[in-house]
């Protein structure tokens, strides 16, 4: 018997204790984490945007199929004030999870919300620049003003409807409230976060007649125990299959592996704040120590030159596909020690024993990891450390829940760390200022170790000031120039998402990036 | 001869190399055994049968995706047929890149024209308009400047009057090229435009002439002909269900293909091939029955169900596992019959996809005269027929790439059916990914991407806001 089917006898009695977590949900599903908040104004990771989009409705989204913008909540929607302002009817009869009708006045409070600078969403924050108010004109109809003339004033209204009276009619929205465990929405499900999972009821509103009366979203754990419930059928569901199971997801027959429209890429942040990692030298040097290639093979599965590959190596902060991405930037598959030590060399470091030495000390790197990431790619932290040993550094290896990525790591607190793996995860929107900019005065808030250079604010700021596309990608290709430059990342690879559903759930069809926005449609049955 | 197919198969498999025999379906499919026994993958299950096909590179290739390497080994190999076939292909990679760049093309300029946009976007979008049969963009030539980098291609395309047989105009790097049977060329230094914004300190806008990949479809399907002219009269059909509107037809097509243009393709069988997206696909069960199409007969047995694209995503499977089953029969299971199978599978969902999107153009629908005499689909039945077969059409598309996904088929052409589809809905994160991946299969597939590139900007920055997330 071959090591992998041992393996796969001895994990069938793992699956079993896997199974016993989910029993009672109608139709169960692995997620990637457990979201950290369903408070649609607050989502930090793509788990936290997809379970609220089970309890919410977007005013306007987009239809999966074939892309155009339609609305569940909105009756009728006309231009006012030459295109400063739209006028919107909401559709009689709707109701939020509380009973209480849903209607203009949670409209105009929803952007009052957005608007209140009390209210810290980076979200809002967005939307500020522009939504400049909205008035309540009738029980259902409201005005919502623009802060310019926007030829396609739908797309600019894409967030979440908001409940006034379960809000207490405050504007200044915080985090921390207990409305992002027990949310109220108007979407097709009421969820409510406990420990270990999230349950999701069914609500039949006058908008939304889900079919499935149950959901029950899990943190998923090992990757074969979570197949191996699944082919058990004790789960229906695993959002993102890692790359090494897709092969057998897809002999199943009872299985079927399912895109999932997203642009996500990985890197490595490098903390540009400690001393030894300050001078940009340091930084190349630790690119050419890592070997792309070898981290593929060994935690994704890809083998070299193996076509239609889930996983392609980048050299800049967008996939390979974009019209962003500076194709001229060549990617750095393979390690060069040699260039590296001359790199650290010329950077003042010292080799004593194999070890690299700054100021006469030996440095030891600090490298986290998001731990979710584990299951995509496993082992990964610890192939990055080995490589970061054989060019010569010591280091310890931490993996970062996911909470505390959100509250320290995202904010720019994680100051410990000399390096931290993650990935980011986009839709159409590609826009990276908040990872790089300067953070100051709401700019870069997402730059995880407050990295600044006046030459990737110059490259956000013409991408700002750009009045034409074809100025803005020039900014941006300088931008991916910039920083293959100076590296506060080390860049690695976009690596695609599949998920993975039994064929008895049915018509499930799954939008890009918020994935559950047709669920009314899905059904689970033989 | 020992086969070699599991080897270039194993993408297919999940496991340790120990095979399970195939599980019986759960129910029987429609496609009744004297068909099965017609599919390309049944007949060829033997070793015999197959040999061929057996231990060449060319064929290895193409079931690994490597498209172009397999038309070079054709050449090499001097099997006219299959390369025939292969550059038959590449047309219909570079139609779909056409319908692709054009209405790119038209979402970005037409739909949702920028103040600085280029004054030479009308000669854009007046060849779209050619291409994709729209009059009214059509009427946009003839307004290029004198002097304008685009002038001399609006005056060739403005004398057009419906699509061309040939385009008019060619990059200078692709005009002119001999149709020589094994060669690839590309669309030359693309972008071959630069076109001056109208703003004050405007930048130059990359631009490229959807015509570009019209002409290399039209290199690749005249040598298509002088490496195989036993194809001629299939030729057109099998451009059909890719080539868009207005592809002449031949009187009458051919019944039979020779294997080599069969073997390893999406349709089962010649008739499943030379009827994907005409009328008679969308014919009743018997009507397919006697045509000789499997998959057409699963698309008719599923045009009554309540839910067209789950019936059809049903039978594909039952279909798939009919075709191992059958292919087991002679000399046991394979570890390659996995792979042959899902070509199957993929090929039905895509036949039946073909089927819904005709009737969303209202193939069943009854002509009327207008008012200068001329018959067009009655507008209120096509107007049904498009909101009741949007949503099947679109499931089975997304449904046929997951699925060739799943069975690790690479397909160009597959890709850009999709891509092209994805451009005339403004969906450009998928479109811009799938035309990536098919990138390194089909060269010249870089003038596309130019007016793709171009909605993807457009569309992202006018995108409502959005933040990077973990």
């Amino acid at each position: 018997m071959s090591f992998q089917s041992q393996l796969r006898a001895f994990l069938v009695g793992s699956a079993a204790v896997g199974a016993a977590l989910l029993c009672g949900a109608q139709l169960s599903f692995y997620e990637e984490a457990l979201p950290g908040t369903l408070n649609p104004l607050y989502a930090q990771s793509m788990v936290d945007f997809r379970s609220q989009e089970l309890v919410f409705d977007r005013i306007f989204y987009h239809d999966p199929i074939d892309n155009q913008i339609v609305s569940r909540v909105v009756e009728k929607a006309e231009l006012a004030e030459g295109g400063k302002a739209y006028r919107i009817t909401i559709k009689d009869g709707l109701r939020w999870h509380d009973g209480k009708p849903l209607n203009a006045e949670d409209l105009c409070f929803t952007v009052a919300v957005m608007l209140d600078k009390g209210t810290t969403s980076p979200i809002a924050q967005e939307y500020r620049s522009v939504l400049a108010g909205c008035e309540v004109e009738s029980e259902r109809v409201g005005l919502v003003h623009f802060t310019k003339v926007f030829h396609n004033p739908k797309e600019r209204l894409g967030f979440a409807l908001l409940p006034k009276s379960a809000l207490g009619g405050k504007t200044a929205v915080l985090p921390d409230a207990d409305f992002s465990v027990r949310p109220v929405g108007s979407g097709p499900y009421k969820g409510g976060r406990g420990k270990r999972g999230v349950s999701f009821e069914a609500y039949n509103n006058g908008h939304h007649a889900a079919r499935i009366g149950q959901l029950g979203l899990q943190e998923g754990g090992d990757p074969i125990v979570q197949v191996n419930t699944l082919k058990q059928k004790s789960a229906q569901g695993i959002i993102a299959v890692p790359p090494q199971l897709r092969p057998d997801v897809s002999a199943a027959d009872d299985l079927q592996l399912k895109s999932y429209d997203l642009r996500s890429w990985w890197f490595i942040a490098v903390n540009t704040k400690k001393p030894y990692l300050a001078d940009k030298r340091v930084r190349q040097a630790l690119d050419r120590i890592l070997d792309r290639t070898e981290l593929r093979t060994l935690t994704v599965g890809v083998k070299p030159g193996e076509q239609n590959s889930p996983c392609e190596f980048i050299s800049g902060p967008f996939v390979q596909s974009s019209p962003f991405y500076n194709r001229s930037v060549p990617t750095r598959d393979k390690s060069d020690r040699a260039a590296a030590a001359r790199l650290l060399t010329d950077a003042g470091f010292k080799q004593v024993g194999g070890i690299w030495q700054y100021n006469n000390a030996p440095v030891r790197l600090t490298i986290g990891m998001l731990a979710p990431l584990d299951r995509e790619a496993p082992e990964l932290l610890q192939q990055i450390s080995n490589q970061l040993g054989a060019g010569g550094f010591d280091r310890q290896e931490l993996r970062v829940p996911l909470d505390e990525w959100d509250r320290k790591v995202v904010s720019g607190q994680a100051t410990e760390f000399d390096l931290l793996v993650g990935k980011w995860s986009f839709g159409v929107v590609e826009e990276v200022n908040p990872l790089f900019e300067t953070r100051a005065n709401g700019k870069g808030a997402r730059n995880i170790f407050n990295f600044s250079s006046p030459d990737v604010d110059g490259a956000v700021a013409a991408y700002n000031a750009a009045r034409t596309d074809t100025a803005a990608s020039d900014a941006y290709h300088k931008l991916h120039s910039v920083l293959a430059d100076q590296l506060p990342y080390l860049f690695l690879w976009k690596l695609d998402t599949k998920s993975a559903w039994r064929t008895e759930v049915r018509g499930n069809t799954i939008s890009p990036y918020f994935y559950w926005t047709e669920v009314d449609g899905w059904s689970f049955g033989s | 001869m020992l086969s070699w197919w599991w080897l270039a198969a194993g993408c297919a498999g999940g496991g340790d190399g120990a095979l399970p025999p195939p599980e019986p379906p759960p129910s029987a499919s429609v496609v009744p055994a004297e068909l099965l026994a017609q599919t390309w993958q049944v007949r060829l299950a033997p070793a015999a049968a197959r040999a061929p096909f057996e231990g060449r590179e060319s064929w290895m290739a193409y079931l690994a995706g490597r498209r172009t390497d397999a038309l070079v080994g054709f050449r090499s190999e001097g099997d006219t047929v299959a390369l025939g076939r292969a550059h038959l292909e590449m047309a219909a990679a570079y139609a779909l890149a056409t319908q692709l760049a054009a209405r790119a093309t038209v979402q970005v300029y037409g739909q949702t024209p920028t103040e600085g946009d280029p004054v030479e976007v009308s000669t854009l979008l007046g060849v779209s308009g050619v291409l994709l049969g729209l009059p009214e963009l059509r009427a946009r030539l003839g307004s290029a400047p004198a002097g304008s980098p685009m002038a001399e291609v609006d005056a060739a395309w403005k004398g057009v009057a419906g699509r061309p047989d040939a385009p008019p105009w060619r990059p200078a790097d692709v005009a002119g090229l001999p149709p020589t049977p094994g060669e690839l060329p590309t669309a030359g230094a693309v972008p071959h435009f630069q076109l001056a914004e109208t703003l004050p300190g405007g930048l130059v806008v990359p631009a490229e002439d959807p015509g570009t990949s019209w002409a290399l479809m039209d290199w690749h399907r005249r040598t298509a002909l002088v490496a195989a002219p036993e194809l001629a009269p299939a030729a057109p059909y099998l451009l059909l269900p890719w080539a868009g509107p207005d592809v002449p037809e031949a009187t009458v097509a051919p019944k039979t293909l020779p294997d080599a243009a069969v073997f390893l393709s999406l349709g089962t069988t010649a008739a499943d091939l030379l009827y994907f997206g005409s009328v008679p696909a969308v014919g009743d069960v018997d009507q397919m029955r006697q045509f000789g199409t499997p998959e057409g007969m699963i698309a008719a047995s599923c045009r009554a169900q309540p839910d067209f694209a789950e019936c059809v995503l049903d039978e594909a499977q039952r279909f798939g596992a009919a075709i191992q089953a059958a292919m087991a029969l002679p000399e046991g299971p394979q570890p390659f019959h996995r792979a042959f199978a899902d070509r199957g599978r993929v090929g039905a969902i895509v036949y039946a996809a073909q089927v819904a999107e005709l009737l969303a153009g209202g193939a069943e629908c009854p002509e009327q005269a207008d008012a200068a005499g001329v018959p067009v689909v009655d507008p209120g039945c096509a107007a049904t027929a498009a909101e009741a077969w949007r949503v099947p059409t679109g499931r089975l598309r997304v449904a046929a790439l997951d699925q060739a996904d799943a069975s690790g088929l690479a397909d160009p052409v597959l890709l850009l059916w999709v891509a092209a589809w994805d451009a005339g809905n403004r969906n450009t994160v998928r479109a811009t990914e799938l035309v990536h991946r098919a990138e390194a299969q089909v060269p010249g597939l870089d003038a596309a991407r130019v007016p793709l590139d171009a909605l993807h900007l457009r569309v992202s920055r006018n995108a409502a806001p959005s933040v990077p997330t973990h």
